[in-house]
């Protein structure tokens, strides 16, 4: 009879395999056309390789070869959840460099809008995060019913309920409804009470504490360093905002606050963007008991736009963070260099910093913690 | 006692055999109607409404979707193993499901040590899960694979030992008899404790959330079932529902009272069916109702919670029942000394899921690995 | 316009606070100042361009310690870079300019000192061919490795985008094909695609000859994987995926031909500097004869006779005249009035002419 070798392998004797899994460019977690390539040992993450690019549509060279207005609707589909600010950013640029100033009104019109789009984008990223944790659709219901609110109010006034267009250099499209204060104030109504029960559902949550607090903590230095801008920055501690930082358009004449992490974790990030969302409703509040009558657009604007030779990085704060666009003009019709700086592209390029030595199942939440647009990061 | 359907003992069997095997995927068709209403509502949506009043027949119509679809194989994947993994999961449910009385009547069979059995046979579904993670050759079903072994593995202990304290107390394997034992006072009252664990346990043993690991959507996209479709895919569904059932009917049958409690214990067979259907249903919903709200733990902090509390509590249960018997003290220590010991658990619990972002800072990134405590 | 030539008289900006604090800070280097909306910016050598960054960086009265965009640009003869900081400390923000030569596009990197420059960089390298020396990762970001050519220069068109990269890619094609056959080699290897085609017309032929046969499903499966296996031994030792005998055009390559012809013919109008209208025209007729050419063997068809016009086409005629003459009346500068009379007579003239 043979015998049997009962001696136990050691650590050394068994080999072991680090296998790579391709989580993406079709993964619930990836929001979008997202690939990122893990390499695992077991359930903890021991690389991680982001490959980006599969929505690149040439962003940046299109308006190259358009004129100043029609390059608004391109702003448009480049962050596709915050379209008012990105489209803010540009004709504020534009303005900048033709020396346009917009109209009281049309100040007052954007800056109601960028905020309700703001708390749409956060609604958007609290749902869609809450299911990165598990939660199975009911946080992603409860903001979706405030979001779609929102959506109806920005198609009654733009005609459109994703790519708004709206926006012009000097002022706006066209005048809002009548009833735009009153429907705007229901909106806000509703939403603070949506804002509540999302709260509720995530913000002492013990599963969500237990899952995000201390998990990809990010300092303040670490955070600069790597280009991260907006919510995720703040998390980290850093009163940093745009709005209060280099003061745009008429954000110097609101009173609002500027929320604040500790750690930069996961849990600062969320509870830093659902505080936004309320500091957002007290803006357009304010904006809508100041908002004058008058007109919507500047007088003795050309047909087409020439903006004599010169350039202008502008940035403003958008709902994922510092959104930019560099242009340079050389007296065209037409911008001669556009680059849109996207914050969520800096923000991802320190997505590997963030998640290596940690499990899989925090990757997923901390990709999420990020909110990535996949059309601002490949543009 | 019971009535037999036939006058062979054989053929009576076969009967009861072919009635479970008609009635569970009807029940389970029902039932995935049932979640996705119960799952809408709270979401507030409605749910399924247009297949049949009120969406009844969408079941019937994903059923039949279902059956048609084509059955696909991965090439790569290991024959037998994958086209076996959805047996090994789905038998042992409805060999689970023979030694579960819904009444005093209604059965397939009474056995002696249906509690042992019923135990025993559906921790099989384990290799099931395992077996469909190796042989898809996708490492999503295989993360998922290995999630499910640790998980159920780790799980099957505080769901066992929580039943044997149930058993300790009425000095029976047989569910018939530990039903009939709680005539005037349910189990749950002496043994809150095991009944919480009881509970916990069976959540993570059915993977549904806060416990739904091995399945993630939103990591590993379905887990072991990702690479199977149509047919083999809804046993997988078929085997989630029936457990879902059969654990629900055990936790109403030892900890409340099954078709007894609060009536006597010759209510007429419509009673009987009632309370169960009402018990049953109460942790059904209870355990959907948990699905719509609670997020997901990560793996690690499932095998910390597993290991480092609900197992010590479990052995505190039955060391107390123990003592309490041996000593013979009066029964109502039983309740004190066990409700104290949950309360204990829960505000334990509480506490560390509360502060476990607090450690986090003191422990450190590399050496927090299986740790809550 | 009158924007454009008051920008020309102005004179060159003073140099703001931080410009004057980096000449104090790094005597000899050069700054050149540049006009400014929003940020101060200068333009440095690329000579002293790690010196400069390095300081941006470390200086305690810089600290530039943000980089919150980097942009590339070409300016035609030289690329340039655009680095905009900003300091968390001073909270004084500077947009740094750095240009190199078309032919010697090299920049130091800077992503050692921000963390933030890596992906930025990648992402300037792929579209402007800018190579940053000392990066750790030049891969591309947005698009897919090879691709040859750098889409955000201004030499890369936008609107002829297929054309040209369909003259480019054959271009390739027929030097690596001149290459080959000037080795004295065989015609380039199969594409992919074209033996994953040509496989699985050998299996179906395959199969069909053993059904045909009436041989088992087993034998059929054999005899399939035999014709396969012949097949990769044929695609290795390099008797299948020479050149072919010509067979008649696909329609694949028949509307590649025709795409061709429209290439040329659009190019040949373009430059004969012909309106689009008469582009239009140009390009109708090159197709029509092309057609022609392939239904009648290259013999050319007999002129059709001149058919009565349709209304549409009357329409179609007319609309063309009213945007010629509108054209002709602006190029020649006339009032909105004239513009009106011109028009009015080109039609005038248009009528006549149908009506004869």
């Amino acid at each position: 009879m043979a015998t049997i070798d009962y001696t136990i392998p050691g650590e050394h004797d068994l080999e072991t395999l680090d296998i790579h899994v391709n989580v993406g460019p079709q993964h619930p977690a990836t929001h979008g056309v997202f690939r990122m390539v893990l390499t695992v040992d077991g359930e903890v993450v021991t690389d991680v390789d982001p490959i980006i690019g599969y929505m690149h549509r040439g962003n940046e060279k299109l308006p190259e070869n358009c004129d100043f207005r029609q390059a608004i609707g391109f702003h448009d589909r480049t962050d596709y959840l915050a379209q008012f600010n990105t489209e803010h950013c540009y004709v504020q640029a534009v303005e900048k460099l033709t020396g346009i100033t917009p109209t009281e009104r049309s100040e007052y019109i954007r800056v109601i809008l960028a905020e309700l789009n703001r708390i749409t984008s956060h609604q958007m990223f609290v749902g869609a995060f809450s299911t990165d944790v598990g939660i199975f659709g009911t946080a992603f219901m409860y903001a979706f019913r405030d979001r779609e609110l929102i959506q109806d109010f920005f198609e009654e006034i733009t005609g459109e309920r994703m790519m708004y267009n709206y926006f012009r250099p000097g002022g706006v499209a066209w005048d809002v409804p009548d009833n735009f204060r009153e429907r705007c104030r229901q909106v806000i109504g509703q939403i603070k009470k949506g804002i509540s029960d999302l709260e509720g559902l995530i913000v002492n949550n013990e599963v969500v504490l237990a899952r995000c607090c201390g998990l990809s903590r990010m300092s303040t230095a670490d955070a600069i360093n790597w280009g991260v801008s907006g919510p995720l920055l703040r998390a980290t501690g850093l009163e940093y905002d745009l709005r209060k930082a280099e003061p745009y358009s008429i954000y110097d004449r609101f009173e609002f606050d500027i929320p604040t992490g500790k750690d930069g974790d996961i849990y600062d990030r969320v509870i830093v963007r659902i505080e936004e969302m309320k500091q957002s409703v007290r803006i357009v509040e304010q904006a809508l008991l100041r908002m004058p009558d008058g007109p919507i657009m500047a007088e003795g604007l050309k047909r087409v736009l020439r903006a004599p030779e010169g350039e202008v990085y502008m940035r403003v704060e958008g709902p994922r963070g510092e959104y930019g666009v560099y242009l340079v003009a050389t007296g065209a019709d037409k911008p001669y260099r556009h680059r849109v700086r996207a914050a969520s592209f800096c923000n991802l390029s320190a997505l590997r910093a963030m998640s290596v030595g940690n499990y899989v199942s925090d990757v997923v939440i901390i990709l999420g913690s990020i909110d990535i647009v996949l059309g601002e990061v490949d543009r | 006692m019971t009535f037999l359907l036939a006058d062979n003992v054989w053929l009576d069997a076969l009967l009861r055999m072919a009635i479970v095997g008609m009635l569970v995927p009807v029940g389970v068709i029902l039932l995935t109607w049932v979640e996705r209403k119960v799952i809408g509502r709270l979401q507030q949506r409605l749910g399924p409404m247009r297949v049949g009043p009120y969406g009844l027949l969408q079941g019937v119509a994903d059923t039949i979707k279902l059956l048609t679809k084509e059955d696909v194989r991965p090439d790569s994947a290991d024959r037998p193993t994958f086209e076996l993994a959805v047996f090994v999961i789905v038998v042992p449910v409805f060999m689970a499901a023979v030694a579960v009385p819904f009444t005093s009547d209604i059965f397939v069979r009474n056995m002696a040590l249906g509690l042992f059995y019923f135990l025993a046979v559906s921790s099989l579904g384990i290799v099931g899960f395992v077996m469909a993670g190796w042989g898809s050759d996708n490492k999503y079903a295989l993360l998922g694979g290995v999630r499910a072994g640790a998980q159920l593995i780790s799980y099957e202990i505080p769901l066992i030992l929580s039943a044997v304290a149930i058993a300790m107390l009425g000095q029976s394997l047989s569910l018939y008899t530990l039903v009939e034992l709680q005539d005037d006072t349910p189990f749950i009252a002496y043994q809150p404790l095991a009944f919480v664990i009881f509970v916990i346990a069976g959540l993570a043993e059915l993977y549904r959330q806060p416990f739904d690991i091995p399945v993630a959507e939103s990591e590993v996209v379905g887990g072991p079932a990702v690479e199977y479709s149509g047919i083999r895919w809804s046993m997988f569904q078929m085997g989630e529902f029936v457990s879902l059932v059969l654990i629900s009917a055990l936790a109403s049958l030892i900890f409340l009272g099954g078709w007894i409690w609060p009536f006597s214990a010759d209510n007429a067979t419509w009673l009987q069916v009632v309370l169960m259907a009402v018990k049953t249903s109460a942790f059904i919903l209870f355990f959907m109702w948990m699905r719509a709200t609670v997020p997901r733990l990560r793996i690690d902090q499932l095998m910390a919670l597993c290991w480092q509390i609900l197992l010590p509590f479990t052995f505190l249960q039955i060391i107390i029942n123990g003592l309490v018997l041996v000593y013979e003290w009066p029964d109502w220590t039983l309740t004190i000394l066990s409700g104290a010991a949950a309360i204990a658990m829960g505000t334990l619990i509480y506490r560390v899921a509360r502060r476990s972002g607090v450690l986090y800072q003191t422990s450190g990134a590399t050496q927090r690995v299986g740790s809550v405590l | 316009m009158t924007q454009e030539t008051v920008q020309e008289a102005a004179p060159p900006p003073e140099p703001g606070p931080l410009a004057r604090l980096l000449q104090e800070l790094l005597p000899g280097v050069g700054f050149a100042i540049t006009v400014t909306l929003l940020d101060e910016t200068v333009t440095i050598g690329r000579d002293d361009f790690t010196r400069v960054m390095e300081t941006l960086k470390g200086h305690e009265r810089l600290r530039f310690d943000y980089l919150r965009c980097l942009s590339g640009a070409d300016y035609l003869t030289e690329l340039e870079t655009v680095y905009h900081f900003y300091s968390f400390e001073h909270g004084h923000k500077l947009a740094v300019k750095v240009r190199c030569p078309y032919d010697d596009p090299h920049v130091p990197t800077v992503s050692h000192l921000w963390a933030a420059a890596n992906w930025h960089e990648r992402e300037t390298h792929e579209m402007y061919g800018i190579v940053f020396d000392g990066h750790p990762d030049l891969r591309p970001l947005l698009t897919e490795e090879g691709l040859g050519y750098f889409p955000l220069r201004k030499s890369h068109p936008l609107a002829d985008i297929e054309e040209w990269q369909e003259g480019y890619l054959s271009a390739i094609d027929e030097a690596k094909r001149q290459a080959a056959s000037a080795g004295g080699e065989a015609a380039p290897p199969m594409s992919k695609v074209e033996i994953a085609q040509a496989k699985a017309k050998l299996m179906k032929e395959a199969r069909d000859k053993a059904r045909a046969e009436g041989l088992s499903p087993e034998d059929e499966k054999a005899a399939v994987r035999a014709a396969i296996d012949k097949f990769q031994e044929d695609l290795e030792s390099g008797a299948v995926g020479g050149a072919a005998a010509p067979a008649p055009m696909s329609k694949v390559e028949l509307a590649q031909a025709k795409a061709k012809v429209i290439t040329k013919a659009r190019s040949e109008a373009r430059g004969q500097g012909m309106t689009t209208e008469d582009e239009k025209a140009f390009v109708a007729e090159a197709i029509k004869k092309f057609s022609e050419e392939q239904a009648g063997g290259g013999a050319p068809a007999a002129a059709a006779p001149k058919k009565e016009m349709s209304k549409i086409e009357l329409a179609q005629a007319k609309a063309k005249v009213i945007t010629k003459a509108r054209n002709e009346a602006r190029a020649k500068g006339m009032s909105t009035e004239d513009e009106k009379k011109f028009v009015a007579e080109a039609l005038k003239n248009f009528s006549a002419e149908q009506d004869a």
